[in-house]
């Protein structure tokens, strides 16, 4: 009996000093957005501008009669983790970051490789930072895009996380997430991050930032980006227009494949992209005469879709070969999977092959359906 | 009814979940450190690497039936040279124990509680651990079986929900190795396969002796299946290079899972939650092993008061090393060695010395 | 002169001793009376007043003594030599009699109900088998109620549940055994079981531990559940009991055994698994598609009643990186201005609700459902709208209670009760860790406790699981599939239907 009370005794000594880790949940702060910039701030010494965006919980009880949705705070640290301590000094709840959704990178910082990758590995190390975060590139500075007042703010998940998410009908940006850019940039030092351009009452999540060795070098446009996108079977839908006779056709892409073939002979490596799409006709011109139900004309409009694809993707791809020698069609990387021993040879060299490399482009358009009408 | 007498299947789910501890956690990213893309076949050459040393168990267990290691050990070898094999066991069950709960203490603290003291999580598992070591084998392996079934649904579960944000062709180049790390490849997975030499006790206590040698081996190749998948999932989730990089990438992956129609997301506590069940699936049997050698040593009939006094010296060394890479450097080598001993070279041993002592006696 | 003296030759001694032994109790009636043409021989009759059938005493006894004994005219001879067997074997109507030697065996006897038929100059007492009292009518169990299925429950009476069992299982090898237990008490306990289903070591076990009781009375069978179980100490039951006769004809069809006490409806049936506590008679009756949804809640339901308060606390107060991001949000928002710790609030709410229940059983009727309204929907709500509380506490903690009762078995949720109690604590210190660990704890003592023998978690940790136990216990397959009994009682005639 005695030594029962003194094991129960003992272990309520232990355990009613303890709850360590017990911190309500309404008093935590939870962050959905995290924004970093350079610092240009002569006056102040340290190197980064950190932007932290969190909801303010009570308006989500009451119905938006509160007067903001969303609280944003900004402070300048030496490294960017110091930033939770620091807003210590101001906040009256701890922060928490499980619940971050998007990480907005500032163009300045992005030019600086070495502060990048600091910051990278720093996300990766965090037990407490979900790998699934998407990254953007702002252009500009992040804090501006942070707080840019959006007119329908939503508390959870916030605006910018359902943006990113927002991909269904078209594909002007790609949305990576921090584990798809770390794996790009590991195999191919090269990564493509969506843009974010803020303007007075929104942003615009436009095209991409080129990313190469953990530097900007680049930017994609918006219908560059849907092209780029298209190669690595990442659209849902996105429309392409032709020119015919007098009216342009617009085309809406359904259902995109692509695949890559890679072959060396004695000179030169050579990578096939044969893109495979389906979709439907959605405009044409309205007259008496016009019939889009005809044969003829889908398969004229077919290989103008077709044509148009190629041209336009190889203008950029003679473009990241020559004028930015950045890989993001990611063939190193199925080069790597599928040909390991031609990668072997060429890994190291990479960056004076890729340039060499003969890339053809063949599409192989069909057009499903006209819609309702002929 | 049955008087301490335990099913095949039970056998079966005790190998199993025994086998399943720590390792399955940083598995997949230490073979892919040797040997990339085709860590697999180190997976599957290192199981069935096992099923030898399964065998001469169950062999040895026919030979002497009814009656476990430990007591007829002292047969084989003499009273002496058997006391410090013993003694050696127990060595090995506690480092074992302790290496196994540091790591269990490092991930919870990491993951869940980080401001809990981790000497609080390692004393709070040992003691709920120890609940089940001082009881008899029925009881643990029939712990075992309702663990098994739970790990074996979440497991496809878990599978199935993954499947949407796999990427299958970051498992390719799937062939690709070199020879030479073959050997470096399987030492390393081996380890993750020991836990099973509970059935050195065990295999006494089974209703049906003729067919537990199909169900041990049916038990390694359960193993086998669970570490292929997790290494396959891991490797089509993260891709070759952050597979390197992660230390746990059995748990991180959980946090890749999202389906936000499906109101999934941060599935990393439910994960952990199970995770929980297989170290204490794996601690178990360990700390009823320890009772039982050294109630062999000390010739009790039960082995419950010892698992308390126990639980101390395990603790002890469950906190000698200082950091993580410690224990994962140092103790894991002595842990390494150790169980070369007790599952290679002791039962070998033992195994040859009856077969000689037969064939005299014949 | 002592109790267990033999019954003497004289009617006045015997009297005397049995008055004396019966001292002050007022409730024991002696009738004595002369028989015989000339009225010559003495005769007495002693019965508790209540006990007894009055009617039958009366009618069958007195009557044929005293009418028709004065209209025959034996010989003196035989009169001397066999009065006793005369009047018994002749005189008397009623169905039942015995004999008794002792002084002891009448008085047992006088209290069971039976009277005790006195003849002056034989050393013999007759007993009568006069048994009759006030007792309930067969009525519907209050505790387990179905939709469908028959409506008759057992009641105090030991006989009257012995026939419900027999007008069901109308088989020879239905055996009753009857055994009394208690120094003075006395109470009977009928051992029931078929004898070529029932597996012999269980029998024998159960034969031995009734055997070893030694304790001067059982009042209700839960006394006799106490002392004959594996594991007193446990939260959880270990043997199943029941109002319902069908369920125990069923139970007894399936190997086991049942006993009945005397003075309580509530029949113990042996052995019993947690897959026969989640197991209940509606199942049978309703088609199996449903059962089996049925079923399946029911084990859900078993989960959230342990788990749900602490998970609660765990995902509040320690860990809401558990939660989707919209639900975390939404939790924080409704917990903004409330006082207390999710720790203390969990504990305040679960304890308002033991205060309820507790309340609940004390009163019934009316009051009892006013309790219910107030606790409800005053307490609850006023709660909530004052900010004590937040309204998700409200409806984890309902939820909780809801579940728990859903669980066929009254003393199995409240084993459960007792370990959400133990978990809540943990998930209090260490979140969702602390959850875990008390799931280990009560699984490892699930996991350890027997049943005269039998697995307490079979089917589902190895006995009877690749047998196909599970087609009964998780879901109810159609009857025209379980042609097998379960394995778990090990019985000896496996198939029901040949």
């Amino acid at each position: 009996m005695k030594k029962y009370l003194i094991i129960i005794i003992a272990l309520m000594a232990i355990f009613l000093t303890g709850c360590w880790d017990v911190i309500e949940i309404n008093e935590r702060i939870f962050v959905t957005a995290v924004g970093i910039d350079l610092n240009e701030d002569p006056n102040i010494e340290n190197e980064y501008l950190v932007t932290y965006v969190y909801p303010n919980i009570a308006s989500i009880k009451d119905g938006g009669s509160q007067k903001e949705n969303k609280f944003v705070k900004s402070t300048v640290v030496e490294t960017p983790f110091e930033g939770s301590r620091e807003l210590t000094t101001r906040l009256d709840k701890p922060l928490f970051f499980r619940h971050m959704k998007v990480i907005v990178i500032g163009e300045e910082l992005l030019k600086k490789p070495d502060k990048i990758k600091e910051f990278f590995d720093g996300l990766g190390r965090d037990p407490r930072i979900n790998r699934k975060v998407q990254i953007i590139v702002a252009q500009g500075k992040a804090k501006d895009v942070l707080s840019t007042k959006t007119e329908q703010e939503l508390v959870v998940g916030g605006y910018l996380n359902g943006m990113l998410k927002n991909k269904q009908l078209a594909a002007r940006f790609s949305n990576r997430t921090f584990s798809d850019v770390m794996k790009d940039l590991q195999v191919s030092n090269v990564s493509m991050i969506p843009r974010a351009v803020p303007k007075k009452d929104e942003f615009k999540l436009s095209g991409s930032a080129i990313i190469k060795d953990y530097r900007l070098i680049g930017w994609l446009g918006e219908t560059e980006n849907s092209l780029v996108a298209l190669v690595k079977g990442d659209v849902i839908s996105e429309i392409v227009n032709v020119p015919y006779k007098d009216t342009i056709v617009s085309y809406i892409i359904s259902n995109a494949i692509c695949k890559k073939d890679v072959h060396a002979d004695n000179e030169n490596i050579n990578v096939d992209i044969n893109i495979f799409t389906e979709g439907y006709l959605q405009e044409y011109k309205y007259e008496g005469e016009t019939n889009a139900f005809d044969q003829e004309f889908l398969k004229t409009v077919e290989k103008r879709v077709k044509y148009k694809i190629e041209k336009d993707l190889e203008k950029i791809i003679g473009d990241i070969q020559n004028k930015y020698n950045a890989d993001i069609l990611c063939i190193g990387e199925h080069i790597s999977k599928f040909e390991p021993d031609l990668w072997k040879e060429i890994e190291e060299d990479w960056d004076e092959i890729f340039p060499t490399l003969n890339i053809n482009v063949h599409a192989d358009v069909k057009i499903r359906r006209t819609g309702l009408t002929k | 009814m049955e008087e301490h007498k335990i099913s095949n299947g039970q056998l079966k789910a005790l190998i199993i979940t025994a086998n399943i501890g720590v390792g399955i956690l940083s598995l997949p990213s230490s073979i892919a450190d040797i040997m990339n893309n085709a860590g697999w076949i180190a997976i599957v050459l290192g199981g069935l690497a096992t099923l030898p040393f399964v065998y001469i168990m169950n062999k040895l267990a026919e030979m002497y039936r009814g009656r476990i290691f430990y007591e007829y050990g002292k047969e084989v070898v003499g009273n002496i040279l058997f006391k410090i094999f013993n003694v050696v066991y127990l060595t090995y069950f506690l480092v074992f124990l302790a290496f196994v709960v540091r790591i269990f203490g490092e991930v919870i603290e990491a993951y869940l509680l980080q401001n809990t003291p981790i000497e609080v999580i390692i004393l709070t598992m040992l003691l709920a651990t120890s609940y089940i070591g001082r009881s008899d084998i029925k009881s643990i392996s029939r712990m075992a079986f309702l663990i098994l079934y739970i790990i074996a649904i979440s497991t496809i579960i878990f599978v199935i929900l993954s499947l949407p944000t796999l990427d299958l062709t970051n498992l390719f180049p799937a062939f690709k190795f070199d020879i030479k790390d073959i050997p470096k490849g399987v030492s390393t997975v081996f380890f993750s396969y020991v836990g099973f030499e509970i059935i050195l006790i065990a295999l006494a206590y089974v209703e049906d002796s003729k067919s537990t040698l199909k169900f041990s081996f049916l038990g390694i190749f359960y193993t086998i299946l669970i570490y292929l998948v997790t290494f396959f999932i891991t490797l089509s989730q993260f891709g070759i290079h952050e597979l390197k990089k992660q230390i746990w990438p059995s748990i991180s992956i959980m946090r890749e899972i999202e389906l936000p129609g499906f109101f999934i997301e941060n599935l990393d506590g439910i994960m952990m939650a199970s995770w929980v069940l297989v170290v204490f699936a794996t601690m178990g049997p360990l700390m009823y092993a320890s009772g039982v050698v050294l109630s062999n040593l000390f010739n009790t009939r039960k082995h419950n008061f010892f698992v308390l006094p126990l639980v101390t010296i395990v603790m002890i060394i469950a906190l000698i090393p200082e950091s993580l890479t410690q224990v994962y450097s140092t103790m894991d080598m002595i842990v390494r060695y150790l169980a070369i001993f007790a599952i290679i070279i002791a039962p070998t041993i033992l195994f040859i010395v009856s077969l000689l002592k037969r064939r005299k006696r014949v | 002169m002592e109790k267990g003296d033999p019954v003497h030759k004289k009617l006045d001694k015997n009297m005397k001793k049995i008055k004396d032994i019966f001292k002050n109790c007022d409730d024991v009636v002696y009738r004595q009376f002369k028989v015989g043409i000339n009225q010559e021989f003495s005769l007495a009759i002693i019965y508790v007043d209540g006990l007894v059938n009055s009617d039958a005493i009366s009618d069958f006894a007195l009557r044929p003594l005293l009418e028709t004994a004065r209209k025959v005219e034996p010989t003196p001879l035989t009169i001397r030599d066999n009065l006793y067997s005369l009047i018994t074997e002749g005189n008397i109507s009623i169905s039942e009699v015995k004999e008794a030697e002792t002084i002891n065996e009448v008085v047992d006897a006088v209290l069971v109900g039976e009277t005790a038929l006195l003849i002056d100059g034989y050393e013999k007492v007759a007993i009568l088998s006069t048994r009759g009292w006030e007792k309930r009518g067969i009525d519907e169990p209050e505790t387990e109620t179905v939709i469908r299925g028959p409506r008759d429950g057992f009641t105090e009476t030991l006989r009257t549940n012995t026939v419900l069992i027999r007008r069901r299982i109308k088989d020879p090898r239905l055996k009753v055994k009857m055994v009394e237990i208690g120094e003075r008490s006395k109470t009977d306990v009928a051992v029931l079981y078929i004898e070529d289903i029932v597996n012999e070591k269980l029998l024998s076990e159960v034969k031995e531990r009734l055997e070893r009781i030694k304790i001067d009375a059982i009042i209700e069978s839960s006394v006799l559940e106490e002392l004959i179980e594996d594991n007193c100490i446990s939260p959880f039951p270990q043997m199943e009991n029941t109002e319902r006769p069908d369920s125990v004809a069923a139970s007894l069809l399936e190997g086991r055994v049942a006993l009945i006490v005397d003075n309580t409806p509530f029949v113990l049936v042996l052995p019993a698994t947690l897959g026969t506590f989640m197991q209940s008679s509606e199942d049978y009756y309703t088609r199996w598609a449903i059962a089996s949804v049925a079923r399946i809640i029911r084990y859900i339901a078993g989960f959230v009643a342990v788990l749900a308060p602490g998970l609660y606390i765990a995902t509040t107060a320690f860990n809401p990186e558990l939660l989707p991001t919209g639900l975390a949000f939404y939790v924080a928002s409704t917990r903004i201005n409330v006082p207390f710790p999710a720790v203390v609030e969990a504990f305040a709410m679960e304890l308002t609700i033991e205060f309820l229940r507790e309340a609940g059983t004390r009163i019934s009727g009316p009051i009892g459902t006013t309790i219910g309204i107030v606790g409800g929907l005053i307490i609850g709500q006023a709660a909530v709208e004052a900010g004590i509380v937040s309204p998700l506490m409200i409806i984890v903690v309902a939820l909780t209670t809801v579940a728990s009762f859903t669980l066929p078995s009254y003393e199995f949720a409240a084993g459960l009760r007792f370990y959400r109690f133990i978990i809540m604590i943990l998930a209090a210190i260490l979140g969702i860790y602390g959850v875990m660990l008390g799931l280990i704890v009560m699984g490892t003592h699930l996991v350890k406790l027997n049943s005269f023998g039998i697995p307490f978690t079979s089917p589902f940790s190895g006995l009877g699981f690749k047998t196909g136990d599970l087609k009964d216990v998780l879901v109810r397959v159609p009857v025209s599939k379980s042609k097998h009994r379960p394995d778990f009682t090990f019985p000896k005639d496996k198939k029901r239907i040949k």
